[in-house]
């Protein structure tokens, strides 16, 4: 009368698990969590038939290193590391055969320049949001849409990111809006958020301008790391990144799903400084060809 | 008979569609429980007024308590033996 079903777990189910599992393990470790975006975000934010294809959650900066610790020992596999993320090196995507997919945030693109505060700030106001039955701790409402606008803002051209604009920004009422402003204000989060509103070219003497004109707008990949450069604090800081700009990402071309054998790396090596000059020259040439296309 | 399983604090349930899948935190695995199964737990979990679960079932499946009593038992032991449920204290 009574089976127990093995079959395929639909991915929103998948999702929901991972939330769970993550949750428990920071509970067991003492590890201040907090989860953020698609199914965690209040469903107010969400427009309808909004889905997502992983769970996302922002750790505590200091705590980040004994959460990874726990997710090994749970059987979650390190997919890519923080530095190697993006252009703000923010998060880190994990694998669990059960669970699927999780990013781990140590950091949230746009909020202040100091992760711990961000982190505070966002912590101090916190809610609950029961997910798989597991109380979840979750950012308030108004931090959620800025933390929604602030990845609509160095996501051009998705269309989700689109929608999500129109709904959490575009249709708000005056009242939403106001604090939706407060928090950004509260936050740090001036500069990014002025993406959203248009008003970016007025922080051009921000260190950061250059990254979120080119997570906004699009660049080539030496534009990028001229930003990365330009946005690190402090000379270590900079050779860091400068460094770090001619290594391989030996993990991203493993979830490009080719081969990752020494030919490949050594391939990419060469490759990415050579990726990067030919996006440059046609740049360069595209703008020259405009140009004279402008002069005719 | 008045007994009501409680789900442990340490399992993850979500309802999609008829399903239901539950599972141990923080390793797994996810179990999909459908028809019948999903029945079963909706009723024995169920914090609502109605105790006599056995028998709410019986009337869902218009079938004797008799005839679905062994079966059901046998299926909650199993789950509680995975550490699913927690069965009800005597």
């Amino acid at each position: 009368m009574t089976e127990l079903v093995e079959r395929t777990i639909p991915v929103s189910v998948r999702i929901r698990m991972a939330h769970a599992a993550v949750q428990t393990l920071a509970t067991q470790h003492l590890v201040d969590l907090l989860h953020i975006k698609g199914v965690s975000l209040d469903p107010r934010l969400a427009f309808p038939g909004r889905s997502s294809a992983d769970a996302d959650v922002l750790c505590r900066p200091e705590h980040v290193e004994r959460l990874l610790l726990a997710m090994r020992e749970s059987g979650w596999s390190l997919l890519n590391t923080f530095t190697k993320s993006s252009a703000f090196e923010h998060s880190a995507t994990l694998h669990h055969p059960t669970w699927g997919w999780l990013d781990l945030h140590r950091r949230y693109p746009g909020l202040g320049r100091d992760p711990a505060t961000a982190f505070d700030t966002l912590w101090a106001t916190r809610g609950v949001a029961t997910i798989a039955g597991v109380p979840c701790a979750v950012p308030a409402p108004s931090d959620q849409a800025v933390l929604l606008l602030l990845h609509a803002a160095r996501s051009p051209g998705e269309l989700k990111a689109r929608s999500d604009v129109a709904h959490v920004w575009g249709s708000a009422t005056p009242e939403s809006r106001d604090a939706i402003l407060s928090s950004v204000d509260r936050l740090g989060a001036d500069l990014a958020f002025a993406v959203i509103l248009g008003t970016l070219d007025e922080h051009r003497d921000d260190p950061e301008y250059a990254l979120w004109r080119i997570a906004s707008a699009g660049g080539t990949r030496l534009d990028e790391w001229r930003a990365r450069v330009r946005a690190a604090r402090g000379l270590r800081a900079k050779m860091r990144v400068v460094a770090r700009s001619t290594l391989v990402n030996d993990e991203h071309l493993a979830l490009t799903g080719r081969p990752t054998g020494p030919k490949d790396l050594v391939v990419e090596f060469f490759a990415r400084p050579i990726r990067g000059a030919k996006e440059q020259y046609v740049v360069v040439r595209s703008r020259r060809r405009g140009r004279r296309r402008a002069d005719g | 008979m008045a007994e009501r399983y409680m789900v442990p604090d340490d399992v993850a349930v979500v309802t999609e569609d008829d399903a239901v899948y539950v599972a141990r935190l923080p390793r797994g695995p996810i179990v999909a429980l459908d028809g019948s199964a999903a029945e079963i737990w909706r009723a024995v979990t169920d914090p609502g007024p109605e105790a006599d679960w056995l028998m709410r079932l019986a009337t869902h499946f218009a079938m004797p308590v008799d005839a679905i009593g062994a079966d059901t038992r046998a299926f909650l032991a199993d789950l509680t033996a995975r550490g699913l449920l927690a069965a009800p204290r005597p």
